[in-house]
Parts: structure tokens; sequence; C-alpha cells
């Protein structure tokens, strides 16, 4: 854990991401309408709902994919909602596809190596991917290029190079989507072990009962509209 | 108390294992570009003991070849560049290629002075590359291939129009432009310097951190603008570099002939490097310089027996390239590791 924190930082600090009265269209058809909640750091937000809810479009406007119509997106008390992808993440927040992007002629140590080269030198940077190897239990795949990778391990690799810039906030795309049972357990320990790292989480999932366990909220999103808010103890 | 120390040991075994397992990573991953680098530098001595002792045991005509195979080398190197670290692939190289050369004859036909030549290259450099990378922008990398080639052939169709005239006389058209004519080892020397620096350069910079930080471009941009790469200015500074050498090459090749025509922005020329790239990996400087020497030795045999027979040559790489890239990229996932 001592290793993890080192990852991370100073995770005293307290951090928040705030949604604001976000809503989009693309011309008349209306994705999501006037959405706000908040994040903060090293607590997990579940987004669930069905397919064409809106998750991944707001997933997408959070991390500056995509511009909403109105509302805003508020980063540690700063505005970010014109701020550029690169930007943002170098102000703390990241993301992880849902398919996996990982690059694919680069091998699994080169692809945590380019996050971790935005805030180190190369020697260390090289020395925080190591660290990150070690935490995922990355290590025997270090030399194998992404391409080579099975669909499991690819999503070990997107979470954990969503992490190699240092994030105070990661969104999560469903990151449970298109994996078997073990690999889910696995991503899900992961997932436990980045939130004890101080690292915030939104998640989208399609049902709320994967996020048991994980969420300390649970939002459900339906036709762009959060529908119903539940607390989810533990 | 025996079992526990056994479990204890087991454990301390395994955490040596892991950290011995990282260990080798990052010496493994070190010990990868270490050699690349050892093996860039091996290419480099001999590429460069070749073309220093070239003019030796060259005739004027095969040093006249070999001058050209260096200045084809090193616009296939410039485009190569611009292929390998941003993923576009432009059949518009021709435009920085010939547009040196143009503004080269333009100049000197108003000053005399061909010590200015070199300030005109960066110029038409710079033009083309803010043309390009306008076009680069756009994340649809299969439009960049066709529209940078149809601005290419509007500018080589459109080319013998542009005439001047001057104290009577008509200058361009489809007869061009004449440079001032130089001998064959100054045009020989700078093209092996430019060759050799670039090849030094490009060399360098894939081996390094900033390389490795240009290539997520090419590998995914949306996945690199998330490692906090700034995307547009990588795009920027590539092209900027590969037309600015590009056209280095073109004012040396119209230097070479001195004569510039609209030939330089020839689909030809448009081709050539794409070609000469086929049969190699794409991150290899040697391969670049390999492939265009042997098109130019071989373009020029042709042609010896028929004119313009080349062009079928050209054609049937053409046709057989999807074919190769995909056995390429087949070979590239199978052999797997670093």
């Amino acid at each position: 854990m001592k290793l993890a924190m080192s990852l991370i930082g100073d995770t005293t600090v307290v951090g928040m991401l705030k949604i604001k009265g976000v809503s989009k269209q693309f011309n008349s058809l209306t994705v999501l309408k006037d959405v706000s909640f908040n994040l903060r750091k090293g607590e997990v937000v579940g987004l669930c709902g069905p397919n064409g809810s809106g998750k991944s479009t707001l997933l997408k406007i959070i991390s500056g994919f995509e511009k909403p119509s109105c509302g805003k997106i508020i980063l540690n008390e700063r505005d970010i909602t014109k701020t550029p992808v690169e930007e943002r993440v170098e102000l703390g927040l990241s993301f992880a596809f849902q398919m996996p992007r990982p690059f694919l002629k680069m091998t699994v140590f080169e692809n945590l190596l380019t996050g971790c080269m935005l805030r180190y030198e190369k020697k260390e940077a090289m020395l925080k991917a190591e660290e990150l190897l070690e935490l995922f239990g990355l290590e025997k795949l270090a030399g194998r290029k992404a391409m080579n990778l099975s669909q499991g391990e690819l999503k070990l690799l997107e979470l954990c190079r969503s992490l190699s810039t240092e994030p105070d906030f990661i969104l999560l795309d469903e990151p449970f989507a298109a994996l078997d049972r073990e690999n889910t357990k696995n991503v899900r320990k992961k997932l436990k072990m980045m939130k004890k790292m101080g690292v915030g989480m939104l998640i989208t999932a399609h049902k709320t009962r994967i996020l048991e366990k994980l969420a300390d909220e649970t939002y459900w999103i339906e036709l762009g509209k959060i529908k119903r808010i539940e607390r989810v103890e533990g | 108390m025996d079992g526990k120390g056994r479990e204890g040991r087991e454990e301390e075994r395994e955490e040596l294992n892991k950290i011995e397992m990282v260990g080798n990573a990052v010496k493994s991953y070190k010990e990868f570009y270490r050699k690349k680098r050892r093996i860039k530098l091996a290419e480099f001595s001999i590429l460069a003991t070749i073309l220093i002792f070239a003019p030796f045991v060259s005739g004027f005509y095969l040093l006249w070849l070999i001058t050209l195979g260096v200045i084809y080398s090193t616009y296939t190197l410039a485009w190569n560049w611009m292929e390998t670290m941003i993923g576009r692939t432009s059949l518009g190289h021709a435009i920085p290629f010939g547009l040196a050369g143009y503004l080269s004859a333009l100049l000197y036909i108003y000053t005399k002075n061909p010590l200015l030549f070199p300030l005109t290259w960066i110029v038409a450099g710079m033009l083309s590359a803010s043309v390009l990378y306008i076009l680069s922008l756009s994340r649809d990398r299969v439009a960049f291939v066709f529209i940078s080639f149809l601005i290419g052939a509007i500018i080589w169709i459109f080319s013998p129009l542009f005439t001047i005239t001057m104290g009577g006389e008509i200058y361009g058209g489809e007869e061009g432009f004449s440079l001032p004519s130089n001998p064959i080892l100054v045009t020989y020397s700078l093209s092996v310097v430019l060759l050799l620096a670039v090849f030094l350069f490009f060399g360098f910079l894939r081996t390094s951190a900033t390389g490795l930080k240009f290539t997520t471009v090419r590998d995914d941009e949306r996945a690199a603008r998330l490692v906090g790469v700034k995307v547009n200015r990588v795009k920027a500074f590539c092209t900027l570099i590969s037309c600015i050498i590009t056209a280095l090459a073109g004012g040396l090749y119209a230097l070479h002939f001195s004569h510039v025509n609209p030939e330089v922005f020839s689909i030809h020329i448009a081709l050539f490097p794409f070609i000469a790239t086929i049969f190699f990996k794409n991150d290899s400087e040697i391969g670049g310089v390999t492939g265009s020497f042997i098109l130019v030795f071989v373009s020029n045999y042709l042609n010896s027996i028929f004119p313009q027979l080349h062009l079928l040559l050209y054609s049937a790489l053409l046709i057989v390239s999807p074919g190769i890239i995909r056995w390429r990229a087949r070979k590239a996932k199978l052999t797997g590791g670093v």
C-alpha cells in the first residue's frame, strides 16, 4: 500500500469533481437533461442505466471528448468545461474506454511509460511504470506488445494506464463489459485497490448489482435524466 | 513455527521473484533500446563509409545516379517520419519537394544569388507543412491520403500554366525553369551531409522518450490525449520537420538537374517514398534508404530499355502493396514481444 500511495501522491487534499446541470443535444435528440452530481476524491460513484441512456455521452463530456450543450464541469474548484482533454488529464482527470484502446504497437511497459512521462522525467517515469506493473500484476506481460494481449489483460492495462497519469479522478466506461467471471473479479479487485489509494471514480454499468460493495453512491440514468438515487451501504 | 517460517520464506521468495521480474522488464526495455541504438549506429557507420568512399570508386554517371539515390533516400526518410510518427500517409509530399525547386528558380531569376536557396527551401517546407498540417487535423486518415494526393495532383496539372515574363522573355510553363549548374561533387556532398544528418536525427529521436510520446499519436490519437500528449502540437512538429526536410531534398534535386519543371509534382514523385518503403520495416531508416536506392537504380535501368517503363514497376508494386502490408502486420503480431 505504501507503494500505492507513492503513486498517487498527497491524498489528504480533498478534491471534488462537480457536474452542474449538464445537458447534451444532438440536433433534435436530447441525450442528457440537466445532469448534476458531485464526486469526491476517494469516492466511487456508480452510474447505471440501459443502453442508450446517455452514460457514455456523459463520461465523454466530463473527459472532454464531447462538448455539453449547456452546464458546467468543475474540477477542484476550476471550471474545465472548455478545457481540452490533455489539459484535463494534467489537472488530474483520467478516462478508461469501454473497449480498451492501448497503443497496440507498444509493449505493456511502454504503454504505462507514456502515461508516467506526463509527470516525471524518463528515469523516474520508468520506476513509476515498474511500480504500476507490480501493482496490477502485469510483470509477466511487461515486454509483450499490446496487440497480443487477451481481452482481460487489455482491460487491466487500460485501468493501469489510466492510473499512470496520477489522476485524482478516473472515469470508467463499463469496466466490466465483455469480461468473464474471473476477469470481472480481478478488475473489481483492482478498482477496490484504486479506491483505497484515494482515487475518485465514476463507473458506468448496465446493472446496479455489479457495483455493490464498490460504489458509495449509485445513480440511475434513463433517457438522459438521472431518475433515481440510491445509497448503497458498505 | 517451522511452518510459518517456511510460509514466510515462500512469501519472501515470491516477493523477490516479483521484484526480479519487474527488474527484468525494465532491464529488457533498456536493453532493447540500447540494442536498437547500437544497430542504428552501426547502420549509420556503414552507410557513411559507403557514401564517403563512393566518389573515389565511381565514374561520373554512377556518381550522378548515387547522388539521385541519396536525394530520394532523404525524401523517403522525411516522408516515412510523418507516417510512422503521426500515422499520416501523405501522397502530397511532392508539393514541398517540387515547390522548393520552383521557389529557388524564381529567386534565382530575380536575384541571381544561389546562396539564398536554402532560405527558399525552408519557406517551401513551411508553406507545404501548413497545408498538410490542416489536413492532418482531421482524424480521418484515409481522407488525408486522398486529399493530400488531390492537392498535389491539382498543383501538378496547373503548374505548366505558371509562367513569368522578364526582359521580354517567358520563363516557366511546360519547359520549367533553369538553375545554375554545379559540379557533381558539390551536390553530392550537400546531399550526403543532409542524408546522414537526417538519418542520425530520426534514429535518435525514434529511440528517445520524445519519440515514444510521438508514436502514441500514430497508434491512437484519443488514447494519446489521455496520457497528456498534445496531439495537435505533435502533428504540427512532425509535419513541419517532414516537409522542411522534403523541401531540402527537393531543392537539392533541382540543383542536381540544374532545372525544374512540372514533373517534380508528378504522380511518380508523390508515390516514390510509399513504394520505396513497402518491403521494409516502418521504423527502419536503413530500410528506407535501401528501398530508395533499389528503386532509383531499377527505374533508371527500366527507363533505359523503354521510356517511362518504371511506371509499370510502380503499378505492379502498388497492386501487391496491400498484400505485403497485411503480411508485415501478421508477421509483427506473430513475433509478439519487445
